[in-house]
Parts: C-alpha cells; structure tokens; sequence
C-alpha cells in the first residue's frame, strides 16, 4: 500500500471544518421570455412539496426556492457546487409544464460570491422588470418561510438572507432605486401628493371601475384619502369594488354635485362622451372656495372636456402626463444603479468576511487555548522556583510571552480565512504546526 | 475680544456659503451625506451667528442698528431662524437652497463694510428702540421668507398648468404645502411688523412727534396693509391660494422697491449713526 500524501495525511489527521458552498441555479426574465417562465412558476404549496425534492436529488445541504411570474431561482448550499447546479437544472427542466419548453439556455447559474450578489440585487429591484420596484423583498421573505417550513433551509441561508435584507434596505435608504412611480396607476396618486400632499384630508372620486380605475383607486387607498368614492354606469360594480376597497359608492349620475366636495378626479371609463364638462368644473369650483382641483383623465377618448383645464385653480393632466412622469422616474432610477451595485459589491464582502470570521473562530479559540493551557501547565511547574515577590512578575511576563506569540499567527489565520478559497491549506499547516484538533500533546 | 468677533466676521459668510452649498447638493441630488447633516450644520452656523450679534451689541453696547450693515447681520440671522423653523415645521428641508443665498449674501456685505463703534446716538441704547427694530428685522425676513416660498408656489403652478415635470415638480415641496409656507411666513411677518409699528409709534411719539408723516413709516403701514389683506383674504374670505399667494409677492415687491428708493431719494428720520 503506498503511504498517503502529506496533504491526504493532514486531511486524515485534522479534517477542517468543511466550508458552505452558496450555488444559485435559476431563470428570469432576463434570461427566459415570460411565456417560459410562466411554465417554470411554482404556487407556495408547490414550492413546499418541491423543496425537499430538489435538495435530495441536487445533495444540497441548505435550499431556498424563489419563485414569481418573473424569475424562479433556487438558491442552496453544497459540498460539490458544480455538480449540484447540473442536478438543480435537470430539476428545472424535468418539472417545466407547458407548451414552450425550458431549455438550458434560459437557466443560468452562479456561485459564491456571485450568487449572493445576484440575490441581494434581486432583494433590491435592481434585477427586477420594474426597476426598484419594492415587492421583490416580501417575496423573497415569504420564499424564507416556506423553506422554513420545509425544514430546508438551515444557519447560512439565514444569515444570507440577513444580510440580504440589510443590503436592500441599505440602497433602497442611500440611493433612489426606489423613489419615484413606475406604473401609470401609481402615477395617478403620486400626482395627486405632489399637488396636495397628504391625502388625509382630501376627497377622491374614481370614475369608472375597470381594470384601471380599480387599480388608481387601490393606490389612492393605501395613502389613506378622508373619502374615497367610486361611480361606474353601471351601479353593482361600482359598489363591489366599494366593497372591496373599504370606499363609497355612487352614481354616476351624482358626479355633478361631487365634484363640489371631491379634490381629486380620476376619470377611467370608456364613455364616448365627456363625463366631465367645463360648466360642471365652472359650477364646482364656484362652491369650493379656495380649494384647488385636480382632474386626472385616463380614458379614451377624453372623459373630461380639455377646455376645463383652463379653469383657475384647477389642474387638469391625462394618460400622456402620467406616461411622463413614469419614463423620468424610470430613468432617474436606471442612474442609481451604480450606487446600488457599489452598496451590493461592498455588503457581499462583508458576508464572506464575516463568514470566514466564523470559520476561523473555533481554529483561533483553539489556538490560543493550546497557548494558554502550555502557559499556565510551565507556571505551575516552576513558580516553586521563584521568591515569594518576583512571582508576580513572572506570571505577567509569561502572559505577556504568550499574547505576543499567538499575535502572528492569529492573524495569518485571520488573514487566510479572508482569501477567496477560504485558506484552507494554511489553516489545515497551523492545526498540524500546533497539533490542535487531534488531541495530541505538544512536544516539547 | 475684538479678535474674536474679527474671526467671527470672516467665518459666517464662509460656513453660510457652506451651509448654501449643502441645501443645493441635496436638492439637485437627494444625496444622503447632504440631507443628515445640511440641517445640523446651518443649526451651528445659525448659533454662531446668534452669538456674533450678541457678542457686537454686549461689546458696543447698542442694538444693532447704527448702520445698514449692523441691519444686514440682523436680518441674515432673523432669516435663517425663520427658515429653520419652518423647515422644522413642514418636515422639508428643499427651500434651504433658495434662502440660503440671501442670508449668505446679506452677511457677506455686512462682514465686509461693518464698522462698529461705541460712539453712537444715545437712542440706539433704548429698550423700546430695540424692540422696535428687533421686531422689524424678524417681519422682513418672515416677508422674504414668504416671498421666496411664493414664488416658488408661482413657479410649480406654473409647471403644473404647463404640464412640465422636472425638477420644479420633482423637487420642491407639494402645491399645497408651499402655499401654507408662503401664507405661514406672511403671518409671521405681519405679526412682528405689526409689533415694530406699535413699539416704533410709542417710542417715537416721545422723541419724533410727527413721526406719522415720515415716508418710511407711511410706506411701512402700506406693506402692512397689503399684507393684512392677504392674510385676511386667506383666512376670512377663503380666496384661492394663487390669489392671495399674488397679493403677498406684491407686497414684498413694493417692501423692497419704496425702501431701496426711500434710502435714495427721500430724507427720513429712520437714520441713525450710519
């Protein structure tokens, strides 16, 4: 039999604690169309039925599964990455349903540090089709509890995850990756805040209860308006989304007199004719004192007559504004990337320095408790020797001896942990140099 | 002492060009290192300046109002009070950049032609005068104030009716919010100015008995008018904001236009030591 290695010896002698291998194997919109993606998109009770599938068939050790209608990406923890990713886009492939089929091609796949970046870009919304856009962070939350209780998910992925959240809420906070509307309904309300500011003491009237009428009124109700109303033509609609939106329902017929209470108008429904005429906008205003009005015209053709606009005090914009004022925060948000990516860049390495730091605690707590365990064995055996008065000294001399022994080699340790492979060979030379981990004694 | 309040003169127009500096990079860039530390930093430099004002008038031992340059330190000082507690009020720190310049201006010609001295007409030392003029320096920065967030008002109104959203719409503070700055101010202003022509009248019904046919004071009851009407319009008669916004930028304008030609053309018994 041949005799082994030095390297195979050290492994047998001293096995080092064994590091977490982060893979990341997924599709997105930027890597798949929508029609596939689709295809790929598991429910939550799915992605708790899948989880411990895929961890078994891809031998992870940790798994995460995030899943929404524009990116499913699996996100785990391995002793074989590489051979982990080929087994999770097997996985991928095999469990796509639908017409257009998953190919690999559409999966991408990433690890370490790059992993990490990509979900702390995801976290926020710098990877995302509506750029900066907040909801991805619940998501990912919701993807941490399924996994939790898919018993899944284990301490790394946690603290990943934290770390995660801290970066997201580090560049949602320092840049203006989320600031501004990026769609054409929370447009409507944003509009509205700039002209009054909060809402709380406004009045608001939706008319219409279509797809987006519905919509500009869910997002006028989370600024939380005194009143909000809806009208439609036809009355049980309006009252069904009333219903839903916690709001007041009335006729469409009464929009005249509601105008005189209402500061806010947003007209989307797709009558032929103006909803909204300058004599009734004329007739309002004479009744609302110093109060200002905001029509906001979504509609086509026009619900409100244009030559309303013209009114003192009144503020009339339509789909073409709101457009506008989506594409300039779209654009100023593009501008933060950079910001966020040097907040991403700079958070991932302070996860895998951090990790490292765990990984070389025990190895330096060992260390020095070998120092200190030497130290205090020799104290004993020769302090007899010294006068009663220089034994003081001597033990803080000792202590002394051994702080600035072990001051090197911690922070070589220190040092190598840090490195992109994690230092395992040096780490592996200090256990065998100082024979800790075997329990063997130290020759002298 | 002296050496002091010298530093003191070359350091507030420095730190208010600072502080001006630091109001505009967050508002063109909403960066946060701007936004944490503009308020505290004009806080500071607003207490120094707090401090040079007290320092000047316990060393010459007179209210500062000898000569227009002693006005000019006042009012920066007034102003930037004013302006923080308004920006402390409305929760909105956007209009420090267009205040800014004008306190740092206005101390910038006072720390270069100030000239103080212990010999000074004997009135400038009454208690009432002080009143008077303290009173006085607060209202025209409360005015000016006013006149600033009107005009911004002016300028997003305008924007909006023109359907143009840049950084007038993304920036400042809402419509309605700037309205009530505007009209906020306004009543800070009529409120002391009111004050100033009362302690003005009682103190100078002692020493200037006429003093109801002096130009300045007719003037001053003029912008006092105006103003009143727009508050009174506002507040009573629920006229538009635009409106009463208009009634007050026309106040300000005939504030400053009768005092530049008053100071020019027309004696008045407003001139003491300078």
């Amino acid at each position: 039999m041949d005799a082994p290695r030095p390297e195979e010896k050290i492994r047998n002698v001293h096995p080092p604690r064994r590091r977490a291998h982060l893979v990341l194997v997924g599709a997105s919109h930027k890597s798949a169309p929508l029609s596939i993606l689709e295809s790929i998109a598991l429910p939550p009770d799915r992605v708790r039925e899948a989880l411990p599938e895929l961890r078994a068939q891809a031998r992870l050790e940790e798994a995460l599964l995030l899943s929404t209608c524009n990116r499913t990406e699996i996100y785990g923890t391995s002793a074989d990455p590489t051979a982990s990713a080929a087994e999770l886009e097997r996985w991928m492939i095999e469990s796509a349903r639908g017409g257009e089929r998953l190919r690999p091609e559409h999966i991408f796949r990433r690890f370490e540090r790059d992993a990490a970046g990509h979900l702390f870009r995801v976290g926020c919304g710098a990877d995302s089709m509506m750029l900066g856009e907040t909801q991805i962070a619940g998501q990912i939350q919701e993807s941490l509890k399924l996994a939790q209780s898919a018993g899944t998910i284990g301490s790394y992925l946690v603290r990943l995850l934290a770390a995660a959240f801290r970066a997201c809420k580090r560049a949602r906070s320092r840049t203006g990756i989320s600031t501004g509307v990026v769609s054409v309904a929370s447009a409507t309300a944003y509009l509205a805040q700039r002209v009054f500011g909060d809402l709380d003491r406004k009045e608001v009237l939706i008319l219409g209860t279509g797809e987006t009428g519905a919509l500009a009124a869910r997002h006028f109700r989370k600024r939380r308006p005194r009143v909000l109303r809806v009208a439609n033509r036809t009355p049980e609609k309006a009252e069904a989304l009333a219903a839903d939106l916690g709001a007041e329902a009335i006729l469409l017929e009464e929009r005249a007199r509601a105008l005189i209470e209402t500061d806010i108008v947003v007209a989307a429904t797709r009558s032929p004719e103006p909803l909204v005429t300058r004599e009734m906008v004329a007739e309002a205003m004479r009744h609302r004192a110093s109060r200002a009005l905001l029509l906001i015209d979504v509609s086509l053709p026009h619900n409100i007559e244009r030559s309303a606009g013209d009114l003192e005090n009144v503020f009339l914009h339509d789909m073409n504004d709101l457009r506008t004022i989506v594409d300039q925060s779209l654009s100023r948000r593009m501008k933060e990337l950079p910001g966020v990516h040097q907040i991403v860049n700079k958070e991932v390495e302070g996860f895998f320095l951090k990790e490292s730091a765990i990984e070389a605690g025990p190895l330096i707590a060992e260390l020095r408790a070998r120092f200190v365990e030497v130290r205090d064995r020799e104290l004993e055996r020769s302090l007899g020797r010294f006068r009663e008065e220089d034994r003081e000294a001597a033990r803080r001399l000792a202590e002394d001896l051994t702080e600035k022994l072990l001051r090197g080699p911690i922070r070589e340790i220190r040092e190598a942990s840090q490195r992109a492979d994690g230092g395992a060979e040096p780490l592996l030379w200090v256990r065998r140099l100082f024979g800790l981990g075997s329990g063997s004694e130290e020759k002298e | 002492m002296d050496s002091l309040l010298a530093f003191l003169n070359h350091l507030l127009p420095v730190l208010l060009a600072m502080a001006w500096v630091n109001y505009s990079v967050y508002f063109v860039r909403r960066d946060p290192f701007a936004q944490r530390t503009a308020t505290p930093f004009l806080l500071f430099t607003t207490t120094l300046q707090a401090v040079y004002v007290g320092l000047l008038g316990a060393v010459y031992r007179h209210h500062l109002m000898a000569s227009i340059f002693e006005v000019f330190s006042v009012i920066a000082l007034a102003l930037n009070a004013v302006y923080l507690i308004v920006e402390t009020r409305h929760r909105n720190k956007s209009m420090g950049v267009f205040i800014l310049p004008f306190s740092a201006l206005l101390q910038l010609v006072s720390s270069a032609w100030i000239s103080p001295s212990r010999e000074i007409d004997p009135i400038l030392r009454d208690p009432l005068f002080g009143f008077h003029t303290g009173s006085a320096a607060i209202a025209y920065s409360a005015f000016l104030v006013s006149a600033v967030y009107g005009a911004m008002y002016r300028a997003f109104y305008r924007a909006l009716r023109a359907r143009r959203f840049g950084l007038v719409f993304e920036r400042l503070p809402s419509l309605e919010v700037l309205a009530r700055m505007t009209l906020g101010a306004a009543s800070v202003g009529f409120a002391f100015l009111s004050l100033a022509i009362l302690f003005g009248a009682v103190w100078a019904a002692r020493v200037v008995p006429s003093f109801w046919k002096d130009p300045k004071f007719l003037l001053t009851a003029l912008v006092w008018i105006i103003y009143g009407a727009a508050i009174v319009s506002q507040r009573l008669l629920k006229q538009a904001s635009n409106r009463t916004i208009a009634i007050t930028l026309a106040g300000f304008l005939v504030m400053v236009v009768s005092f530049v030609s008053l100071h020019l053309f027309f004696p008045t018994f407003h001139e003491f030591g300078g």
